[in-house]
């Protein structure tokens, strides 16, 4: 049982990378944080345990993908799952608005989190660029959101 | 209660691990760290770019198969006019070698003639008659002599039955009402070509004793006052006894090919 919810947990996370660089490829310039709204619905479904572990394995390969200073997606995932978890059980998950919010939040945090380990970690000019992602990340919640809740209880009928 | 502070401490300890990780991120330990989360990670970054590719070059085919398409049909439609065209071409350039012909023919034969194009034949009486498109109004008579050039020397094709103002009917030789003094130079002999409504004519009322063989040429012998001298008409391609009968007969084939009219000349004088 463990190691089928371990291994669960491992295909979910391999599935939102992939996920992830086909959209990128697909539409270029600005796409949907995938990786984001994958680590938010978990933690908001599984709890924040369960949350801030699939935000550090999917920032750290996230990171070894990435050109950016290892670690720095690892540090951020780690955060909003955790942060995210924590509202398990205190709001009605299978809200929309509830999730559209949460996200836009998790969004803003991880925007102003990235940019402020990129300042200190990596040298060179930065720049917050805020509206894309938020106005594509919460396009895509909802959606995201279904999907993975219909994956959940695919593999494990829900809680 | 338990299960959150459990939850912090791991939170904290995720966070620990890397925020190590950022400020030891240019160390070969971490170097080759990232490189084992980058081979972790590497069936699904290859997986997405192979079907990214693969769905990339679908639609470039796609789109490449519809453009292919159209200008196959483009193309299709084209090579249709050409070859309109090229036909077209074609006959022009017959008819022009046919006219270099009849002019060539005019320049060194003595009597008068008008040129006239066959505007219709009837496809049931194929070898009764033809409308030229020459009538009165060009000076054409009833009863005047048909010829048609083929290779540079003419051949007997009728006569005039029956004319109007812009066109006329030609009676053909090989219709059953034509007839014609025909003449062997080779032997000298007299006789009458007639049609047979068929491609083949008949050269009758021979003298039985005349020489006629196989391959003679038969042409106008001028009296009648229709057809001029010399005329070709026929090749005798068989020569016909009956018994009984005063006369002998030869089937003859016509100079000229019936099948393929297309000018003719209408000797006026």
């Amino acid at each position: 049982m463990v190691g089928k919810t371990i291994f669960f947990y491992l295909f979910t996370l391999f599935l939102s990378l992939f996920l992830q660089i086909i959209s990128r490829n697909i539409l270029s310039g600005f796409t949907p944080n995938f990786l984001l709204l994958t680590v938010v619905s978990v933690s908001l479904f599984r709890g924040a345990l369960v949350g801030e572990f699939f935000g550090f394995g999917l920032g750290l390969l996230s990171d070894s993908l990435s050109l950016n200073p290892f670690g720095s997606q690892a540090f951020l995932y780690t955060l909003v799952g955790y942060l995210a978890g924590r509202q398990n059980g205190k709001i009605d998950v299978e809200s929309s608005v509830a999730q559209i919010v949460l996200v836009f939040l998790a969004t803003l945090f991880y925007l102003f989190g990235f940019f402020l380990l990129l300042t200190f970690f990596s040298p060179g000019e930065k720049k917050l660029i805020l509206f894309p992602q938020i106005f594509l990340n919460i396009f895509f919640t909802v959606p995201v959101f279904w999907l993975l809740k219909k994956w959940f209880n695919l593999w494990s009928p829900r809680r | 209660m338990f299960s959150l502070a459990r939850a912090r401490f791991f939170c904290f300890l995720l966070l620990a691990i890397s925020f190590l990780f950022l400020n030891l991120s240019l160390r070969n330990r971490i170097q080759e760290l990232k490189f084992f989360f980058l081979y972790l990670a590497s069936p699904s970054s290859s997986l997405a770019t192979k079907i990214f590719l693969h769905g990339e070059n679908l639609s470039k085919n796609f789109l490449l198969q519809l453009h292919l398409h159209e200008e196959n049909r483009k193309l299709k439609e084209k090579l249709k006019e050409y070859i309109h065209l090229e036909t077209l071409s074609k006959e022009i350039l017959e008819e022009n070698k046919r006219l270099r012909v009849i002019l060539r023919f005019k320049e060194r034969r003595k009597y008068n003639f008008l040129t006239g194009q066959v505007l219709a034949r009837d496809t049931q009486n194929w070898y009764n008659s033809i409308i030229i498109d020459k009538g009165s109004l060009a000076g054409i008579k009833k009863d005047l002599p048909v010829i048609v050039l083929e290779e540079d020397q003419e051949g007997l094709l009728g006569r005039i039955s029956e004319v109007f103002p812009t066109t006329s009917k030609v009676l053909l030789l090989t219709d059953s009402l034509s007839a014609v003094v025909g003449y062997a130079p080779r032997s000298e002999v007299d006789g009458i070509v007639e049609g047979q409504d068929r491609k083949e004519l008949c050269f009758k009322y021979i003298f039985p004793e005349a020489d006629l063989k196989e391959g003679d040429l038969i042409v106008t012998s001028g009296t009648g006052g229709i057809f001029p001298a010399g005329i070709p008409i026929g090749e005798i391609v068989k020569i016909e006894e009956k018994k009984n009968a005063p006369y002998k007969e030869a089937i003859l084939i016509p100079w000229i090919k019936f099948s393929h009219l297309r000018e003719v000349l209408v000797i006026t004088e």
